[in-house]
């Protein structure tokens, strides 16, 4: 008998496109795991996620940060990291740009192949409104091993805006996905 | 096939903002017929086919994009291939990294209808979708109130036939041929008009602090336009210094220096210090902040006055 698959699912905060596939993998048999913190204005609730492990990771204080524009919530990214890294994951899921500079780094330390979903429309208001966003938004676009949409407006608007090409992959098709992450493992 | 009115000529050498500005531009409320777009662009096959290719405006025939042979070289080159290239009577130059509103192309006609002949300036601002990078202690962008003295090219107009008759951009100049193309304008009896409603909105880009010194050590070249175009001393702190701040910054390190032998001498330092400490605005965090950022900043400063002593030396004229 096979191994299960071990999914780790970045999302920064809770009930979106991330817990639906987290999931949706859980039901086909997969081992997720749901990386989210208890980020400010949200609740991470496990209710209905199934057989889905929840991971927070420590967050560092980032306010300093956070104040001067940089990123979204830097003070998590360490301890994404350091969380990929203990959980022995075949893969790394990320739904957001940051997530996804996580998920690469951890590839590139030696773990898994990283897949990042682009969860929402780009806009022209939304590409470079930040410190860091651009350049995050840029690595996880050319340095993940997949980049996916959930829709096609969005895939439209990656197209339209930083000129790459997502893959439209609905969150909660996980047979789909259990078979994307099978070719980037091969 | 009918002539437009207008050329829109970007020379381009960040892919993805220039993909971003072809998105402004599509966006234009100019007719379709009324204007072209030509692109000219170093970029290797695989980027010009991922960003340019297969975007609407080349795919509708309104964008040409133009690779010399010998790859995109300095703008002034890319810009007097772009002229050249141009079908219209009016020829409108931004940059890649500007995002013009919607009407701009008209309201640049307007003015240009308003004032035949003229050499037609916009209005150029931080982008407001990027406000908040000027968090960032060492930050690029540009605001441009018309008609200012550079006659900048991310927003301006000429007519191709005073381009052709001025020889088109001095090749020579590595930086400022939109200053030197603008004088010889003006020298040749033209005028300079403003067009306040046809704006256009800078990126605004944070830079590390050797990023920001590597890109603005090119500035030395800016002698070379200096020595053609002596008038532009009267701009100059002393017909010298090419910025205030460098003025500045100049005394607070002789003010420094002289503070050992004589304590008073260190008031020389406030004319740099006052306005840095308070750019932020006058809160104590924002002061703090803003004191913090004076360190690299003044490195960043000193390496443009030292850069500049360099270009006075090679184009044997002193602006710092």
């Amino acid at each position: 008998v096979s191994e299960p698959l071990r999914v780790a699912v970045l999302e920064h905060d809770s009930g979106g496109a991330g817990e639906r596939l987290a999931a949706a993998l859980a039901a086909e048999g997969a081992e997720v795991a749901l990386l989210a913190s208890r980020a400010k204005g949200g609740r991470v609730s496990a209710a209905g996620v199934g057989r889905v492990e929840l991971v927070q990771p420590v967050q560092v204080p980032d306010l300093p940060l956070r104040l001067r524009k940089i990123g979204e919530a830097p003070g998590r990214m360490p301890g994404a990291l350091l969380a990929l890294a203990r959980g022995r994951y075949d893969i790394a899921h990320a739904f957001t740009a940051q997530d996804a500079a996580v998920a690469v780094a951890w590839s590139r330390l030696g773990g898994g192949p990283a897949v990042f979903t682009q969860r929402e429309p780009l806009t022209r208001a939304n590409v470079a409104d930040r410190r860091w966003r651009l350049a995050t938004l840029r690595l996880a676009l050319e340095r993940s091993d997949a980049v996916l949409a959930p829709d096609e407006a969005t895939a439209a608007s990656v197209r339209r805006w930083m000129a790459a090409n997502p893959e439209v992959l609905e969150p909660d098709s996980a047979a789909a996905h259990l078979a994307l992450y099978a070719g980037l493992r091969r | 096939v009918s002539e437009p009115r207008l050329t829109d000529v970007v020379a381009a050498t960040r892919p993805l903002r220039l993909r971003w500005l072809l998105n402004a531009l599509e966006e234009q409320t100019l007719a379709s017929e009324e204007w072209e777009l030509v692109v000219v662009h170093g970029f290797d096959a695989p980027t010009a086919a991922r960003f340019l290719s297969d975007h609407r405006l080349a795919r509708s025939g309104r964008m040409r994009a133009i690779a010399p042979p010998a790859g995109g070289g300095p703008p002034a080159r890319q810009r007097n291939a772009g002229w050249r290239a141009a079908r219209a009577a009016l020829v409108a130059f931004t940059d890649d990294d500007c995002r013009p509103e919607p009407d701009w192309l008209e309201r640049l006609l307007d003015r240009a209808a308003e004032a035949p002949g003229a050499v037609v300036q916009g209005a150029t601002r931080p982008d407001p979708l990027e406000r908040d990078v000027f968090a960032a202690p060492h930050v690029h962008t540009l605001e441009v109130d018309p008609p200012g003295r550079f006659a900048q090219t991310c927003n301006i107009l000429y007519s191709r036939e005073l381009i052709e008759r001025l020889g088109g951009f001095d090749q020579r100049a590595v930086v400022g041929e939109d200053i030197d193309l603008s004088l010889r304008a003006q020298e040749a009896g033209v005028a300079l008009v403003g067009a306040p409603e046809a704006v256009v909105s800078h990126a605004v880009e944070a830079h590390t602090l050797p990023g920001f010194v590597r890109r603005n050590v090119r500035w030395r070249h800016l002698a070379y336009v200096v020595a053609r175009h002596p008038r532009l001393r009267r701009d100059c702190a002393l017909g010298v210094f090419w910025k205030q701040s460098h003025l500045t910054l100049v005394l607070a390190l002789a003010g420094a220096a002289g503070a050992r032998r004589s304590m008073p001498l260190a008031l020389l330092a406030l004319p740099y210090l006052v306005p840095e400490l308070v750019r932020r605005g006058g809160r104590p965090v924002d002061v703090a902040v803003a004191a913090a950022e004076v360190p690299g900043r003044a490195v960043n400063e000193l390496a443009e006055v030292v850069a500049m002593a360099a270009g006075s030396a090679r184009y044997g004229t002193l602006v710092l």
